[in-house]
């Protein structure tokens, strides 16, 4: 499955600009959505404030290179990092309370920071948003000039951070995020740190954040205060629910719903908000494993029928595989 | 002085409006774990009718008496229909759910009223100012500040002292054993959820001739609400009436006179009680 991502990934520049450049933004908050997911799906955390990390990568990205002058390769470093930086300093916060107090803290911490984006206008052009960067060049190409480009490196970020998490998952560090979110007290009682460890969950789904808006910086080269307010947030939340929590790639097949569902309706008539509220509504009451959770269970289902018609038309060569 | 005496009065008037919001979603919480995320769509449905109700019939004291129903229905249906069914799933499906209903109505509100923005005047009783002690303070924000007094006495009154309030506060402490004893809990929890929605709306009311009536205003009252209900503690109405005086005269104090800083102030605040008291000023610990 992983390698026909690949192919898929790679034929795609083949398609028109418009269509790969709907693809790049897919792919684009399918990172931030994944990232969101680590907390939600995986750790158990409700964050409804993870617009901040996303949008203080791209505008790290983005104030750099209007400002200094930074390539927007250097510039992604450091955007990630900001991100980075800013999840242990929320985060230190955060963990000291779980369930819903957490929720509102995380909502809150990112206002704050969609508020001083505001504020500081020297630096981030308050609303106005800064314009002026100078995209930079991947194999010679601006990525200013090039769809294709711009879309190997949304390709490029998002398979790096999916091959992350699927690692990470799987890994004992991802075991006890998955103990954490089925039950803290048991965790605690057998003697993890559950706070430290959340710390450390919230830490890195921050800097993936971070890589997803650092991308969007390179794909964008403008930046708006829209991008740190907690209605993206609440978007990646979208995601992540449609899509499906607790499986790695569920919320990237929820981004890729949501912006085609937002174009879509939003071509049709203005009241987009309303349609997407009611499938969000409809997908939490009747479809909570999410779009992707009802394919995967449904293609199980549909492979252990096989492997039981296989075992009853050959019980000799499944006695021996035993 | 004179500068004082009014600022006292806006950071009043504004923690009462903080109040009526966050007084129904400490509630809410206490009793059933679940926060409202679309609690400040019923501030904004009941700021609306109001506008709507001034206009029609210049009245605004009709729109004090009735303007809440509409966000009410709202309330129990969205109670009834929606929450009710993913009732024994966990409590974050409910936040979800509530979350959702934040699109739903605002798209509604901007199909019925348009995405202008609309100002209520305050009554003639009311409108113009006082001068005390040489200050000038605007009638309608004293009004405010003894309406929402008098709100606060209410409700203080319904829990501490009537039937439905002892068994609120029941639920609140503990809701197995409660329903234990006989206490209907989720049809208690269906009349709280009104009653936060009622609260909100009459908040959303009062507040639209100081605020105006617009699109977005559900929100923008949302994230305060939050931080009085964490400041306070989750479930007390001391820590929401504390909080939001609290939170109110900070506000205001900090943009009168540190204005670049004044938006830190309240998150400082946040900050400190936080890792002071994890549960918040009146707040118990809960597992």
């Amino acid at each position: 499955m992983f390698a026909l991502l690949c192919v898929l990934l790679a034929a795609a520049p083949l398609a028109s600009d418009y269509v790969l450049g709907i693809l790049s933004e897919i792919l684009i908050f399918a990172i931030f959505a994944m990232s969101l997911n680590l907390l939600v799906g995986y750790t158990g955390l409700m964050s409804f404030g993870h617009a901040a990390f996303f949008g203080i990568s791209t505008y790290t990205v983005i104030a750099l290179g209007v400002h200094l002058g930074i390539s927007g390769w250097w510039g992604a470093m450091a955007g990630i990092a900001a991100a980075i930086v800013l999840a242990a300093i929320i985060g230190v916060f955060c963990v000291r309370v779980s369930g819903i107090p957490f929720l509102m803290l995380t909502m809150a911490f990112s206002q704050l920071l969609f508020a001083a984006v505001l504020k500081w206008r020297s630096v981030t052009g308050g609303t106005d948003g800064l314009i002026g960067f100078m995209p930079p060049e991947l194999f010679g190409v601006s990525l200013g000039a090039s769809a294709a480009a711009r879309y190997a490196v949304a390709a490029t970020g998002f398979l790096l951070v999916l091959g992350f998490l699927w690692c990470l998952v799987r890994s004992p560090l991802g075991s006890i995020f998955i103990g954490i979110r089925d039950n803290e007290q048991r965790m605690r009682a057998i003697g993890y740190p559950v706070q430290r460890f959340k710390l450390i969950a919230f830490i890195i789904s921050g800097g993936l954040a971070g890589v997803g808006g650092a991308v969007y910086a390179l794909f964008n080269a403008y930046v708006s205060p829209d991008i740190l307010h907690w209605n993206l947030s609440g978007d990646a939340m979208i995601m992540v629910v449609l899509g499906g929590g607790g499986t790695v790639i569920g919320p990237a097949v929820g981004a890729g719903i949501f912006l085609l569902l937002k174009n879509l309706i939003s071509s049709y008539n203005e009241y987009w908000a309303l349609w997407v509220g009611v499938i969000f509504i409809l997908c939490v009451m009747f479809l909570r494993q999410g779009v992707w959770g009802l394919v995967a269970g449904r293609f199980a289902k549909w492979q252990a029928r096989g492997a039981a018609a296989d075992a009853a038309a050959a019980p000799g060569a499944a006695g021996e595989a035993k | 002085m004179d500068f004082i005496l009014s600022q006292v009065l806006n950071s009043l008037a504004f923690g009462v409006l903080l109040f009526m919001m966050s007084a129904g979603l400490s509630l809410i919480f206490g009793l059933m774990n679940v926060v409202n995320i679309a609690h400040g769509s019923f501030f904004m449905i009941g700021a609306f009718t109001a506008c709507t109700l001034v206009q029609m019939y210049g009245n605004f004291w009709l729109a004090l008496a009735v303007g809440w129903v509409p966000a009410v229905a709202c309330a129990v249906l969205m109670e009834r229909v929606f929450i009710r069914s993913v009732y024994n799933r966990g409590h974050l499906d409910q936040v979800l759910l509530t979350f959702g209903f934040i699109f739903v109505f605002g798209d509604i509100a901007k199909y019925l009223w348009g995405a202008d923005i609309r100002n209520v005047a305050p009554p003639e009783i009311l409108d113009g100012s006082l001068q005390i002690a040489g200050a000038i303070l605007p009638k309608y924000r004293l009004f405010l500040v003894f309406f929402g007094g008098a709100v606060a006495a209410a409700l203080w009154w319904f829990l501490e002292r009537s039937r439905i309030g002892a068994m609120v506060r029941a639920g609140v402490d503990d809701a197995a054993t409660a329903s234990g004893i006989g206490i209907n809990v989720p049809l208690l929890f269906g009349c709280i959820f009104a009653l936060g929605a009622a609260l909100a709306a009459i908040g959303g009311i009062v507040a639209s001739p100081i605020m105006g009536v617009y699109l977005g205003m559900d929100t923008e009252i949302l994230i305060p609400a939050f931080i009085v209900v964490v400041v306070g503690g989750m479930g007390s109405l001391r820590g929401a009436l504390v909080a939001g005086l609290l939170v109110g005269v900070i506000d205001t104090f900090g943009k009168a006179y540190f204005p670049d800083y004044a938006l830190f102030l309240v998150y400082l605040l946040m900050v400190v009680v936080l890792l002071a008291r994890p549960q918040g000023l009146f707040g118990l610990a809960k597992g």
